[in-house]
């Protein structure tokens, strides 16, 4: 399993970070923001699946609220009606967590690769040696060169720490689920600080070329889900006249749109072919309340 | 709700992973432990714990004694996240020490050279204080009268036996860091770079004489025969050159099929030389092509020197156990069965007809290179 995992994830990942460290005159800073960018959009289609799940789930909150409210005291009663309008919005729950699981041991082999081709030790070198591909150009980028501008990517760096931060907490801020329910309002508030706090604690003792990795990886993830749902969360922090929809195409003015919201789960109830119900028209109503109430 | 169940279990096994790659990283990834050969002088080995960080000594008329540790007083660690690093100071060296007129001198990775006098039992300072240099110490250490040459990071150093002072002006700044263990022939020093580069440079200023480009880095140390350097590079090629000038004395390198790490050894007229790729090649001095047949394949990749005694050549590989090879100059054919002393890094010391090898536990062994068997001579552990 071991080898497997080498074979077929990690060594083509070491060799391509040497091949296009060498592409780049030996920068193995570039090379790592290439190779990010190239493996992001390899697992493109699955993040985008994983963006649109979330952005469908977002959509269908109102009408799950109501539900809990409805159904406060009958939780049986709550799971069926919760599991029917999945199914009538042709919305599968598993949607936002399964595509970042199948996308996820790339992602950590990319972690590894960045780890292994950045030797700092002999043995680490040597380590190296037996990971490589017999080519001559990939001897010839050996070593990587190290430094990006003043940042050395073989160590920690404070700065790069700080972006890592930054960047998880823009991305976090721009996918969170709106929630009117006080408790997980808190909760989600609490962990769109904890994650970037323990994220950049712990990238304090990583080379920097992986903080790099993760700056990359955030700021092309928070680009695709601006084409795909605009600011999101960030909506409300932006000031009037910033698009907010779909790219270029997006509304002005820093808020969401609950019609297209709700008009997306209606096309994907009739693509389900579900007849739409009383509950879902009420849904619609309730939906744009909510949002006001939000505004 | 399930939602926010979703993301949370996801968010928490993003912190479980995150952890367990910390872990990873606290375990041997960014940790050296050092490859530093033994030695032996006046009859006593002297080497470095690659388990404990300790320079040990033991008197080799007494091997069942306690080894005295002469561990001098070392540049404080600095402390890192989670205490990776933050560990009491460790004294870390990849180069063989020298043992010179009772100082044994020690490059450490962490930049410092400690000069330790041996003839005490608690290891007191030579100098008045370690030297400290720019950056972590691979290669061996060096002496050429009363200097001491020294790499460090991307520079070669030359200091005083005697005090410790720097003699020459300015140290002599390489392409990349330096690897490769200088060697002193004539009144030049030789040794390669990571940078892809050997380099000529003369003993007494630090000047450049020559310098010479690859397409890999060089991290192996020359052998310098009459006139000719031996050299092979990451590029798995093997190389001889004119010592005077660098220019290329075969008409092609000699090619490998992985990285060449180690020193080769020199007999009648044959290089014999291991490789990354496992074998063990003997190349014909004068033309570079192939001497025997088939070249020698071993168990894992050879990093440590090979060595001739009498007429057998000695090569350690690196594997889950590490076998010790005695092959047959002329035919290529093994002597006796391989001997499992476990991993070998580190170059072996030969003394008059023992041979002594140290292994990834501290056990060191002496050979009896006629019979091919191998006898635990101690470990340095041992309190």
């Amino acid at each position: 399993m071991i080898e497997l995992w080498d074979k077929v994830l990690l060594e083509p990942l070491i060799n391509g970070l040497l091949v296009l460290s060498k592409a780049f005159g030996g920068s193995f800073g570039l090379a790592i923001i290439t190779l990010t960018i190239i493996v992001n959009l390899v697992v493109l289609p699955l993040t985008l699946r994983q963006i649109k799940s979330t952005k469908a789930m977002q959509s269908m909150q109102p009408k799950m609220q109501e539900l809990q409210k409805k159904y406060a005291k009958d939780k049986q009663k709550l799971q069926q009606e919760t599991f029917k309008l999945y199914k009538e919005s042709g919305v599968n729950p598993l949607g936002c967590a399964l595509p970042l699981v199948i996308q996820m041991p790339v992602l950590i082999a990319l972690y590894q690769a960045i780890m292994q081709t950045l030797p700092t030790t002999p043995e680490h070198l040597f380590g190296l040696s037996q990971r490589l591909y017999s080519f001559s150009f990939i001897q010839q980028a050996l070593p990587p060169e190290s430094n990006l501008l003043w940042i050395n990517l073989a160590y920690p760096n404070f700065f790069l720490v700080l972006l890592v931060m930054a960047t998880m907490w823009l991305s976090q801020k721009m996918s969170a689920v709106p929630s009117t329910d006080p408790k997980q309002q808190q909760m989600q508030s609490m962990m769109l600080w904890m994650m970037p706090l323990m994220f950049g604690f712990i990238f304090l003792s990583f080379p920097s070329g992986l903080s790099m990795y993760v700056i990359v990886g955030n700021v092309f993830r928070m680009g695709v889900q601006y084409f795909v749902m605009g600011w999101g969360g960030l909506a409300t922090m932006l000031p009037a006249g910033i698009p907010f929809g779909s790219g270029a195409k997006g509304k002005k003015g820093g808020k969401p749109s609950p019609d297209k919201d709700a008009k997306e789960i209606e096309i994907a109830a009739k693509k389900s072919k579900v007849t739409t119900t009383k509950e879902e028209g009420a849904g619609d109503g309730t939906s744009r309340n909510k949002r006001k109430n939000r505004r | 709700m399930h939602i926010f169940r979703y993301k949370s279990l996801l968010k928490l096994s993003f912190i479980i992973l995150l952890f367990g790659l910390l872990l990873a990283g606290c375990s041997g990834i960014t940790n050296p432990n050092g490859w530093a050969g033994p030695v032996v002088s006046d009859n006593t080995l002297y080497a470095v714990s690659q388990k404990d960080g300790e320079l040990r000594a033991v008197d080799l008329s007494k091997p069942n004694s306690v080894p005295d540790n002469l561990t001098p007083r070392l540049k404080e660690a600095s402390s890192n996240f989670l205490g990776c690093e933050g560990e009491s100071p460790k004294l870390v060296a990849y180069g063989t020490p020298v043992v010179s007129d009772g100082v044994a001198y020690i490059g450490a990775y962490d930049g410092m050279i400690y000069a330790v006098n041996t003839k005490t039992k608690a290891g007191t300072e030579a100098w008045s204080r370690p030297v400290e240099t720019d950056g972590p110490i691979v290669a061996n250490p060096v002496i050429a009268g009363t200097s001491l040459i020294v790499a460090s990071g991307n520079k070669l150093f030359a200091i005083n036996t005697l005090n410790g002072s720097f003699l020459w002006g300015e140290p002599f700044k390489a392409d990349g860091n330096i690897w490769s263990n200088p060697v002193i022939y004539g009144d030049k020093v030789y040794f390669g770079s990571l940078g892809h580069k050997l380099y000529s440079v003369k003993l007494d200023s630090g000047q450049l004489y020559w310098k010479k480009s690859f397409d890999g880095p060089v991290s192996s140390t020359p052998l310098i025969i009459d006139n000719t350097i031996y050299i092979g590079t990451f590029e798995s090629k093997f190389y001889a050159l004119d010592a005077e000038t660098g220019d290329p004395k075969w008409e092609e390198p000699f090619k490998a099929n992985d990285w060449f790490w180690t020193k080769a050894a020199y007999k009648d007229g044959t290089v014999y030389v291991g490789s990354l790729d496992k074998n063990v090649y003997a190349i014909d001095a004068a033309t570079g092509k192939a001497k025997w047949n088939a070249p020698v394949l071993t168990e894992g990749p050879i990093r440590a020197a090979a060595l001739i005694v009498g007429d057998v050549l000695l090569v350690s590989c690196k594997t889950n156990d590490g076998f010790v090879h005695g092959i047959d100059l002329e035919t290529g054919q093994e002597k006796w069965r391989p001997i499992d002393l476990g991993k070998i890094y580190a170059d072996p010391w030969v003394e008059g007809n023992k041979v002594y090898y140290l292994n990834r536990n501290d056990d060191i062994y002496t050979l009896d290179v006629q019979k091919g068997t191998a006898t635990l001579l101690l470990s340095l552990d041992r309190k």
